[in-house]
């Protein structure tokens, strides 16, 4: 197996199939689908950036979303972990009905109106990978609350039937459609005089049916109508949401478990983490959804973050139990299962592997990355490239060093990038005269630094602050490229962000223009867009 | 203008800026503690590009209305007592009567005194919606100023909430916590203050907590 051809190592689909190690906290998660009463703890795994929480969070949601027949259950559960995860790999599907989930990643950069961290639009974006997961499974969640709040806020705010369409699961859009009619009407803006039968004469039976069964009625509309936009309804929203998904954990019988996994916690912080009140802010949304949320009624939340959580200190929003896991190094053994794994399969090249990067994930990733870079070329490694104390960049100028020089350049590129695609890779090469080919891009996808999701490709957040400390050339007219590639898009937050590391005096004097503009128009939008990039870049 | 030697201190007054109206963001949205914060950084850019360029009038500009924002989080109760009410009623304190109705408002509320000033303010606790009264007016002999703090639900249902903790921490001096009679209609606690005190005033229902700050 090689980058260069045909293997990826840490690449977001490809990287399961060699995920190694971790068959405690995989068996530990089925603990938490099988084990009767559902525990109303919150699975934490922490660890150093690059110990694999994300692959593990990955791993689990696509292998471990499982709920045993009881019978095979308490077999299973007597065994050893190693036991334990061979008897789950050869698992039949009648032994076992899949579980629905859901992975929110807090580090996925915005794009459009995905982004994960935001207050109003990560919760919806949750809402719609829920949607796409339970219609796959033949289930339908309902957010009565949640959804209908949720239309009247961005009706509030001016959107579009489309442009709200757009937000909510296609499944919802003859629902969304009856409700935005009705705003236009002016029969819901007047809700508070609005009798139910008004309403029933304008939605029509079925919908208020719906309604009353789920416990909606002129009270809970009157409170909604009274609501500041901005603060009060924005701060209910988690709690709607929890409370919807609250009542279908407890109405359908069938549904015994759902997951919610969230990755990368650590995101919301940027470089700010050192104000105690803004601290506790910008997770403040997914601390209200969590203390909402009643966990004995089988709602199963995973997180991993580099830190256990500080809610604990937190001035509201109490979380409950939190079941912290570390994830630390491989150990020895798994370390060689890797290796062999990846293509590394000569024991002492292993040994000399897993002695120089101790076991860390990322760090032997890497290192794996320029071994098979090197084979593939029929470079020999020297002797001596495995000795002496790592470093992340003694890593980094390594493995550019074995690569071609259209690589390197591309990787220096692609380094400026928050987030890309194949046609952006295309458009940066044309750009900056660098050979960008399909089969470069295949190349680079493969290496254990790029990141892929379903929003595009990302590059290990390491390696982008190491090349833009080494304040590279073609690092630098990427920026600049990027900058006019956003303003043509009208994207001025990312904009922004680009023109930063061309000069920080200009971004940041952009910044302010435009965010006291988008204030003073109420573009609460833009401001939270523009709050968040000045998070990630620290000013 | 000055001449900057380098753009460092240009890039510290433009971080002071980002965090001043970052700071006025969060006051509109009533985040006043993270308000506070942005503030306060601002107000260490400005102090910083002051070392370096005393005469940088830009700075000293915006240090001075950051001054004043920063005085603003607080609400100044002694302008209640000269029939000022413009910036509280812009922080959400309205008179009594427009929170509750007149008729409404006079059944529940049996004043202490007549000549005293009363203001109140909606305070959303979740799901809960209670509101808090306050009722001023100054001891003639000693001239402190006597703060009745009251607490009503609003809607339904008629009486507070279970659970609803009441704290009033002085600037200088010892907090206290009271747990509000739950099914009772009101709470009310009352408190002595000379001018200048500053004190704040936190409303707990199990997870949600407000505060409001004042200065006498």
């Amino acid at each position: 197996m090689n980058p260069g051809q045909n293997g990826s190592l840490t690449n977001g689909h490809l990287a399961l199939q060699y995920f190694t190690n971790r068959h405690k906290f995989t068996k530990q998660f089925a603990e938490y689908l099988n084990n009767e009463p559902s525990p109303s703890k919150i699975l934490f795994f922490h660890g150093d950036g690059g110990n694999g929480k994300s692959l593990l969070l990955k791993f689990l949601r696509k292998n471990g979303c499982k709920r045993f027949v009881p019978a095979i259950w308490q077999q299973l559960k007597t065994k050893s972990d190693d036991e334990f995860i061979a008897a789950i790999e050869k698992d039949k599907l009648e032994d076992y009905t899949a579980i629905p989930s859901a992975i929110l990643d807090l580090g996925q950069p915005s794009i459009e109106e995905d982004k994960p961290q935001d207050r109003f639009y990560g919760l919806l974006m949750l809402r719609r990978k829920l949607a796409i997961v339970t219609s796959k499974l033949g289930c339908k969640l309902k957010f009565p609350r949640y959804d209908f709040a949720c239309v009247w806020y961005l009706h509030q705010k001016g959107k579009s039937l489309a442009e709200i369409n757009r937000l909510f699961p296609p499944e919802e859009m003859e629902l969304i459609g009856v409700l935005v009619d009705a705003l236009e009407h002016s029969v819901l803006a007047n809700v508070a005089r609005a009798a139910l039968n008004t309403l029933t004469k304008h939605l029509g039976q079925k919908i208020i049916l719906f309604w009353k069964k789920w416990g909606l009625d002129e009270q809970w509309l009157q409170n909604l109508k009274a609501m500041e936009l901005e603060t009060e309804l924005m701060d209910t929203l988690p709690h709607w949401f929890a409370q919807d998904l609250n009542a279908t954990m407890k109405n359908d019988d069938a549904l015994k478990r759902i997951v919610l996994f969230f990755d990368t916690h650590e995101a919301f912080w940027g470089k700010q983490r050192y104000l105690p009140n803004q601290f506790f802010y910008q997770d403040e949304w997914l601390r209200h959804l969590l203390n909402s949320l009643e966990l004995s009624n089988g709602i199963v939340v995973v997180m991993a973050g580099r830190e256990p959580p500080r809610w604990i200190e937190a001035p509201d929003f109490l979380v409950p139990t939190i079941d912290a896991q570390h994830i630390g190094h491989f150990s020895s053994e798994d370390a060689k299962d890797y290796l062999q794994k990846v293509g590394i399969s000569d024991a002492n090249q292993q040994q000399k592997l897993i002695t120089h990067t101790k076991a860390h994930p990322l760090f032997m990733s890497w290192c794996a990355d320029t071994v098979l870079v090197a084979e593939n070329k029929h470079k020999p490694l020297s002797e001596d490239e495995f000795v002496g104390k790592i470093t992340t960049r003694k890593l980094h100028s390594r493995l550019l060093r074995y690569v071609d020089e259209e690589i390197q350049d591309a990787i220096h590129a692609l380094s400026a990038c928050r987030t890309f695609d194949r046609e952006l890779y295309f458009k940066l090469g044309d750009a900056l005269r660098f050979q960008a080919t399909s089969a470069t891009f295949r190349v680079l996808t493969r290496f254990s630094f790029v990141w892929q999701d379903e929003l595009g490709f990302r590059l290990n957040d390491l390696l982008r602050h190491l090349c833009h400390d080494e304040i590279n050339e073609m690092t630098n007219k990427a920026h600049a490229f990027l900058e006019q590639y956003y303003r043509k898009q009208e994207k001025v937050a990312d904009a922004i962000y680009h023109s930063f590391f061309q000069s920080q005096e200009r971004g940041i004097e952009e910044w302010n223009d435009v965010f006291i503009t988008a204030d003073n128009q109420r573009n609460e939008e833009l401001c939270r867009t523009l709050l968040k990039i000045r998070n990630e870049l620290g000013f | 203008m000055p001449n900057f030697t380098e753009n460092k201190e240009r890039i510290g007054f433009l971080k002071g800026r980002s965090a001043q109206v970052s700071g006025n963001y969060y006051a509109r949205l009533g985040r006043r503690e993270i308000a506070r914060e942005e503030y306060q950084q601002a107000l260490a850019s400005y102090d910083t590009v002051y070392q370096t360029l005393p005469d940088f009038a830009e700075a000293q500009k915006n240090k001075k209305t950051v001054l004043e924002m920063l005085g603003e989080l607080l609400l100044e109760l002694g302008r209640w007592l000269q029939n000022k009410f413009d910036k509280s009623t812009k922080a959400g304190w309205l008179s009594p009567e427009d929170i509750f109705g007149s008729n409404a408002f006079s059944r529940k509320f049996t004043t202490r005194n007549q000549q005293a000033v009363k203001r109140a303010k909606v305070i959303n606790l979740g799901a809960n919606r209670v509101a808090l009264v306050i009722e001023l007016d100054e001891l003639s002999e000693s001239h402190e100023i006597r703060v009745l703090m009251r607490v009503y639900p609003l809607g339904e249902p008629t009486h507070l909430p279970d659970n609803l903790k009441f704290t009033v921490i002085p600037k200088s001096g010892k907090p206290y916590e009271y747990l509000a009679e739950s099914h009772h209609p009101a709470f009310e606690t009352e408190w002595f203050f000379k001018r200048g005190e500053q004190f704040r005033v936190k409303i707990q229902l199990n997870d949600v907590t407000v505060t409001e700050d004042f200065v006498i």
